[in-house]
């Protein structure tokens, strides 16, 4: 059974949203710019939730979507 | 000069976040088939926790949910636990709870809630009730009537509504995620459930097919009857009378909110129509 508490370093968090980011060619600030004038497909909705997340942990979040 | 009673064991933050990842998963394995395991996410040198299931990216985190062995949806789950006022407890500051089509994998059904908002609501439904998609799972669900009564038909959306935000009926009683979660799993009654959950039932009014179902019975005594059913009820009630409320243009203080176009009080009964007699209602009587 899988430990119910997971512990991650900040860089770690750092380097998958650059990961994500890489993956929409854009950089955060122009997805989020992309979150506000249009729909997300599936796949950006996926990421959008992703980096939220990361966001929260790193303590840096501003909604995506 | 008094002191308070010292606790007999200090739980830290980082275990009790691991336990309310277990009570999640409690209540998820009670009522739904398959296997998941929930976990607590921290950063290290900071008490914020994100509590979801364990997988490596969001679509590893999904929980698929079947209607007649048939999947085709995902619940997504994401619970942002941080420290609260008194810097020692932990507080739900943020839920994502959402339902994913297998269609699009965009979401049909959404729930968030934002601690930190400065105007009502703090949590809201959004239901993308325009699209195919919700119909699809929704003619699924339906192809069996003892489910839900009737397909999902255009006419019962509200006509206020493009996507469908419904503030939270009693406000800030339905932010806590706890009581919220039993009402969710609520909602997704539709979805095949547990066998034992039939095999409790007393009053046979479920389906004939012979295929697992865990579709809610309030003569149920089961897991979530007894336990999330009583929970689950009186705010959805709650939240569909507000609803109508709101689509009739009338507010509690008496203010009119009635948009330009109106909406005709035959109109107001949209949720109750599509929903209370459908997904949301966990009544699901004949």
């Amino acid at each position: 059974m899988a430990e119910p508490v997971r512990t991650v370093t900040r860089s770690e968090l750092e380097h998958r949203r650059h990961q994500l980011l890489g993956q929409l060619g854009l950089t955060l600030a122009e997805f989020r710019e992309l979150a506000e004038t249009r729909s997300l497909t599936s796949e950006e909705w996926d990421i959008s939730e992703e980096l939220d997340q990361i966001g929260f942990l790193l303590d840096d979040d501003i909604p995506t979507a | 000069m008094t002191t308070s009673p010292r606790p007999e064991r200090w739980v830290s933050l980082e275990e009790r976040s691991g336990q309310f990842a277990a009570e999640i998963q409690a209540t998820l394995d009670g009522v739904l088939p398959g296997e998941r395991t929930i976990i607590s996410t921290k950063v290290e040198g900071a008490e914020r926790y994100l509590v979801t299931p364990d997988g490596l990216n969001p679509k590893a985190r999904r929980i698929p949910l079947f209607v007649a062995d048939e999947y085709l949806a995902d619940l997504d789950v994401a619970l942002y636990l941080s420290l609260d006022r008194t810097g020692q407890y932990l507080k739900t500051v943020r839920s994502d709870i959402s339902i994913h089509s297998v269609l699009d994998r965009t979401p049909l059904l959404r729930y968030d809630y934002r601690s930190d908002m400065k105007a009502d609501p703090v949590a809201h439904w959004q239901v993308y009730a325009e699209r195919g998609a919700v119909s699809h799972l929704l003619t699924k669900a339906s192809a069996n009537a003892a489910r839900t009564r009737r397909p999902h038909r255009p006419r019962t959306t509200c006509p206020a509504c493009t996507s469908q935000s419904a503030a939270s009926g009693s406000g800030r009683a339905w932010r806590t995620c706890s009581s919220f979660w039993y009402s969710t799993v609520a909602s997704i009654a539709v979805m095949d459930g547990r066998p034992w959950l039939k095999a409790e039932g007393s009053d046979g009014a479920d389906d004939s097919s012979g295929r697992s179902s865990g579709t809610y019975h309030p003569k149920r005594r089961g897991f979530f009857a007894s336990w999330a059913g009583r929970w689950s009820r009186p705010r959805i009630r709650a939240c569909l009378r507000t609803h109508a409320l709101c689509a009739r243009g009338e507010s509690k203080s008496g203010e009119s909110r009635r948009r330009p176009g109106g909406i005709s009080d035959k109109d107001s009964d949209c949720w109750s129509s599509s929903f209370s007699e459908g997904w949301l209602n966990p009544r699901f009587r004949r």
